[in-house]
C-alpha cells in the first residue's frame, strides 16, 4: 500500500487529476477544499501534502504555516501546485516551509517524480 | 471628441454587459470537465485491463503451459515410438519366415521318409515269402515282418501328422506374416503421423512464440501510446483550472475599470484619467481573453484528438489481438487458437491411434502365442522321430541274428537282414534331419513365445494414452481459457473505442466558451478603439503609470507576458530550475 497524500484545491477538476494520477501510481489520496479544509482533515499518517496557492477561506501559503506549527507534520514534504509563477510568491512559500513548486499545468510523470523524490 | 460623461456611462453599461457572466463561462463548464475525468479514469482502468488480458493471452499461447505440454507431448510421443517399434528391424517377420522355411524343409525331410516306407513294405512282403519258403526254420522271420510292416504304418502315420501339423503351421505362419506386415505398417503410419504432427505443433509454436513476442511489444506500444495520450489528457484537463483563473482576473479587472469609472467625477481630468486607464485595460484585456480562448480551445482540441488517439490505440491492441485468432471472429481461422484446436485434435488422434495400436497387438500377441503353441508341438513329434530311427535299428539288429541262426537256409534272409541294415542307416540320417529341424522349430517357438508376450503386453500403451488424453485435457483448458480471453478482449475493445468514439463526439461545449469569450473580446476592443478616439493622448499618457500596478496581480506567467506585449515594459519570466522535472518545477 502506497503513502497517504493530501492534495488541496480549490478546484474540483485539479483535485480529481491529482488525486487520479497518485492513485493509478499506488498512493492513497485525502482531498480538501482549500487550506481550512486540509487543516480540519490532518490527520492520520499523511505522508505528504500536495497545494494549490490561491485558495478561498484559506490560502496555501497559510496551509504550509499551519502545517509546519503541527508537531506531528512538521517535516512532511510540501509541494505548491498553482498557476502562480512569480519568484517572489516562490520566495514567499519557501520561506513558510514549501519543499518545493510546480506550475500549473504539471504532467503526471512529472508530478509522480517529484513525489518520489521528496518521499525518498 | 465626445463629451466624458456620455462616454463613461456607455463605457460602463459596456463594460457590465461584458463582465456580468464572463467568469461563469468558464466555471459552469467545470461539471462537463469533471465528466471528461470520471471517463478518462475509467478508460484507463479499463485499458489497463484489456492490456493485461491481452497480455495473458499471448503469454498462454506461447508461454510456460503450451512449452510444457509439447515437452511432455514429445517425451510421450518418443515412448509410444518406442513402443510402436517393439521390432523395429522386423525380426518377427524374420522369425516367421525361418519357421516357414523350417516347415517346408521339414515336409521335404518327411516325403524321404516315403522311400523308406516303400522299402519297408517291400522287404515286410519278402520277409514273409521267405519266412513261407523255409517252412518251420523260418517261422521267426513272420513276426519279424509284421515288425517291419508295423514300423512302415508307424512311419506313415507319424509323417501324417507331422505333415498335416506343417501344412496348419504354414496357414498360420502366413495369416501371422501377413498381420505383422500390416500392423509394421500401422506403427509406422502411426509414428509418422505422430511425429510430423508434433514437429508442426512445435513449428506452430515457435511461430507463435514469435508472433506473440512481436504482439506483445505492439500492444505494449499501443498501451505506452494510450497512457501517453491519457497523460496530455491530464494536462489538458487542468486547462478548466487555468483559463478560470485567468478569466476571473479579466473579469476583476473590468469590475475595477468600472469601479474607477464610477468613483471618478462626472466630468473633468481625473475622468478623462480613468477612461484612459479603461482604454489600455479593454486592449489588454481583450488580448488576455483572446489569449484564454485560444488556450481553452486548444484544450479542448488536444481532449478530442487524445480521446481519438486512445479509441486509435484500443483498437490497435483489437487489430493486433484480432491476429491472434487469425480470422474476424473468436475461435476461428487460423492462429494460435486454430493452432491450439489443431494440437488437441493432433494428441486426440495420437491417443486414438495408440489405443488401435494396441488393440491390434494384442490380437497380434494371441497369433504369434498360437504358432508358437503349434510349433511347440511340433517339436514334440522329435521323439517319435527318434524312436522310429531306433526302433529300425532293432529291426535290422533282429534280422541280423536270426539269419545267423537259420544258417545256410537263411541267407536270403541275410540279405533282407543287410538290407534292412542299410535302410536303418539311410532312415537315421533321414530321422536325424528331421530331428534337427525340428529343434531348430523349437527355438524358433520360443523367440515366436516372447514376440507374443511383448504384443500382449499393452499395459504401457494403456499407461500412455492415459498420459495423451491428460495432456489433451490440458490442452483444451489453455484453448478454452484462451478462446474466452480472446472474446472478452475483442468485445471489450470494441466497446471501449466505440464509447470512447462517443465522448469524443459529444464533446463540443467549448464552441459555446470560445464563441462567449470570442464576442467579450471583441466587444472590448471595440471599446479600446472607441475610447483611443476620444480620450487625449496626455490623459493615457498619465494611465500608463497606474496599469503597471495591474502587472503586479497576475498570478499566470502567460498573462505578464501578455501584459508586456500590450503595454509594455519589463517582463522577466520567472523561470523554474527544476531541471531533471522540468521548466515547471522547482525544489527548494
Amino acid at each position: 500500500m502506497g503513502a497517504l497524500i493530501m492534495t488541496v484545491d480549490d478546484s474540483a477538476s485539479i483535485r480529481q487529476m491529482v488525486g487520479f494520477t497518485l492513485r493509478n501510481a499506488g498512493y492513497e489520496v485525502v482531498e480538501a477544499r482549500d487550506g481550512k479544509d486540509a487543516v480540519s482533515r490532518l490527520s492520520g499518517p499523511i505522508k505528504m501534502v500536495i497545494t494549490d496557492l490561491n485558495m478561498p477561506n484559506m490560502d496555501g501559503i497559510e496551509l504550509i504555516r499551519q502545517i509546519r506549527a503541527t508537531a506531528a507534520y512538521k517535516f512532511i514534504p510540501i509541494i505548491m501546485l498553482t498557476t502562480e509563477s512569480q519568484a517572489a510568491r516562490k520566495q514567499e512559500g519557501k520561506a513558510a516551509g514549501a519543499t518545493g513548486w510546480i506550475v500549473k499545468p504539471f504532467q503526471p510523470e512529472q508530478l509522480l517524480a517529484v513525489v518520489k523524490k521528496v518521499l525518498g | 471628441m465626445r463629451e466624458h460623461t456620455a462616454l463613461a456611462r456607455e463605457v460602463l453599461e459596456r463594460l457590465g454587459h461584458v463582465g456580468s457572466g464572463l467568469g461563469r463561462l468558464v466555471q459552469q463548464r467545470e461539471d462537463d470537465f469533471l465528466a471528461l475525468g470520471e471517463e478518462l479514469q475509467d478508460v484507463a482502468r479499463r485499458v489497463q485491463e484489456i492490456a493485461a488480458d491481452s497480455r495473458t493471452l499471448h503469454r498462454l499461447a506461447s508461454g510456460d503451459t503450451v512449452r510444457h505440454i509439447l515437452e511432455e507431448l514429445m517425451a510421450e510421443l518418443n515412448a509410444m515410438q518406442a513402443l510402436c517399434r517393439v521390432d523395429e528391424d522386423a525380426a518377427d517377420l524374420a522369425m516367421l519366415a525361418r519357421a516357414r522355411e523350417l516347415v517346408q524343409q521339414l515336409a521335404k525331410s518327411i516325403r524321404e521318409y516315403a522311400r523308406v516306407v516303400r522299402t519297408l513294405q517291400m522287404l515286410g512282403i519278402s520277409t514273409r515269402i521267405e519266412s513261407a519258403r523255409l517252412g518251420s526254420d523260418g517261422r521267426g522271420f513272420s513276426s519279424l515282418a509284421d515288425d517291419v510292416e508295423k514300423l512302415g504304418y508307424k512311419i506313415v502315420e507319424y509323417s501324417d501328422r507331422i505333415m498335416q501339423q506343417a501344412g496348419a503351421l504354414d496357414a498360420l505362419a502366413k495369416t501371422a506374416e501377413a498381420s505383422t506386415r500390416e500392423m509394421h505398417g500401422m506403427q509406422s503410419e502411426c509414428s509418422y503421423a505422430a511425429f510430423s504432427s508434433i514437429h508442426h505443433s512445435m513449428g506452430t509454436l515457435h511461430a507463435m512464440a514469435e508472433d506473440s513476442r512481436k504482439t506483445s511489444d505492439e500492444v505494449s506500444g499501443h498501451t505506452a501510446d494510450i497512457a501517453a495520450s491519457v497523460g496530455r489528457i491530464i494536462g489538458s484537463l487542468q486547462f478548466h483550472d487555468i483559463v478560470r483563473q485567468q478569466v476571473e482576473h479579466v473579469e476583476a479587472a473590468l469590475a475595477d475599470a468600472r469601479a474607477g469609472i464610477e468613483r471618478a467625477p462626472q466630468e473633468g481630468r481625473a475622468l478623462a484619467e480613468e477612461l484612459a486607464v479603461t482604454t489600455d485595460l479593454c486592449a489588454l484585456q481583450q488580448a488576455q481573453l483572446e489569449n484564454a480562448r485560444t488556450r481553452f480551445s486548444a484544450a479542448v482540441s488536444s481532449l478530442r484528438s487524445e480521446l481519438a488517439a486512445i479509441a486509435d490505440g484500443v483498437r490497435g491492441v483489437r487489430q493486433r489481438t484480432g491476429g491472434f485468432s487469425g480470422a474476424s471472429g473468436p475461435g476461428a481461422g487460423g492462429g494460435a487458437t486454430a493452432a491450439l484446436d489443431h494440437m488437441q485434435r493432433s494428441v486426440a488422434q495420437i491417443a486414438a491411434n495408440m489405443l488401435s495400436l494396441a488393440e491390434q497387438g494384442e490380437r497380434m500377441g494371441h497369433i504369434m502365442a498360437e504358432v508358437a503353441e503349434m510349433v511347440a508341438q511340433m517339436s514334440a513329434f522329435l521323439g517319435d522321430i527318434e524312436d522310429i530311427g531306433d526302433e529300425i535299428e532293432l529291426i535290422a539288429l533282429n534280422a541280423s541274428i536270426r539269419a545267423a541262426h537259420t544258417g545256410e537256409k537263411g541267407k536270403a534272409l541275410g540279405v533282407l537282414a543287410s538290407s534292412i541294415q542299410r535302410l536303418s542307416q539311410d532312415a537315421g540320417d533321414s530321422t536325424a534331419a528331421v530331428a534337427t529341424l525340428l529343434r531348430e522349430v523349437d527355438g524358433v517357438a520360443g523367440q515366436l513365445k516372447a514376440y507374443a508376450t511383448a504384443y500382449l503386453d499393452t499395459s504401457r500403451v494403456s499407461e500412455i494414452s492415459g498420459e495423451l488424453e491428460g495432456l489433451t485435457r490440458g490442452l483444451r483448458e489453455v484453448n478454452g481459457e484462451a478462446a474466452r480471453l480472446f472474446s472478452g478482449v475483442g468485445a471489450a475493445c470494441d466497446e471501449l473505442a466505440a464509447r470512447v468514439d462517443s465522448v469524443v463526439q459529444g464533446l463540443c461545449f467549448d464552441a459555446q466558451v470560445s464563441a462567449g469569450l470570442s464576442d467579450a473580446a471583441a466587444t472590448l476592443g471595440d471599446m479600446a478603439a472607441m475610447l483611443r478616439e476620444h480620450v487625449p493622448e496626455a490623459a493615457r499618457l498619465a494611465a500608463s503609470r497606474r496599469l503597471a500596478g495591474v502587472r503586479a496581480r497576475y498570478t499566470m506567467e502567460q498573462e505578464r507576458t501578455l501584459h508586456t506585449r500590450v503595454l509594455g515594459g519589463a517582463g522577466a519570466a520567472s523561470r523554474a530550475n527544476g531541471h531533471d522535472h522540468g521548466d515547471n518545477v522547482e525544489l527548494f
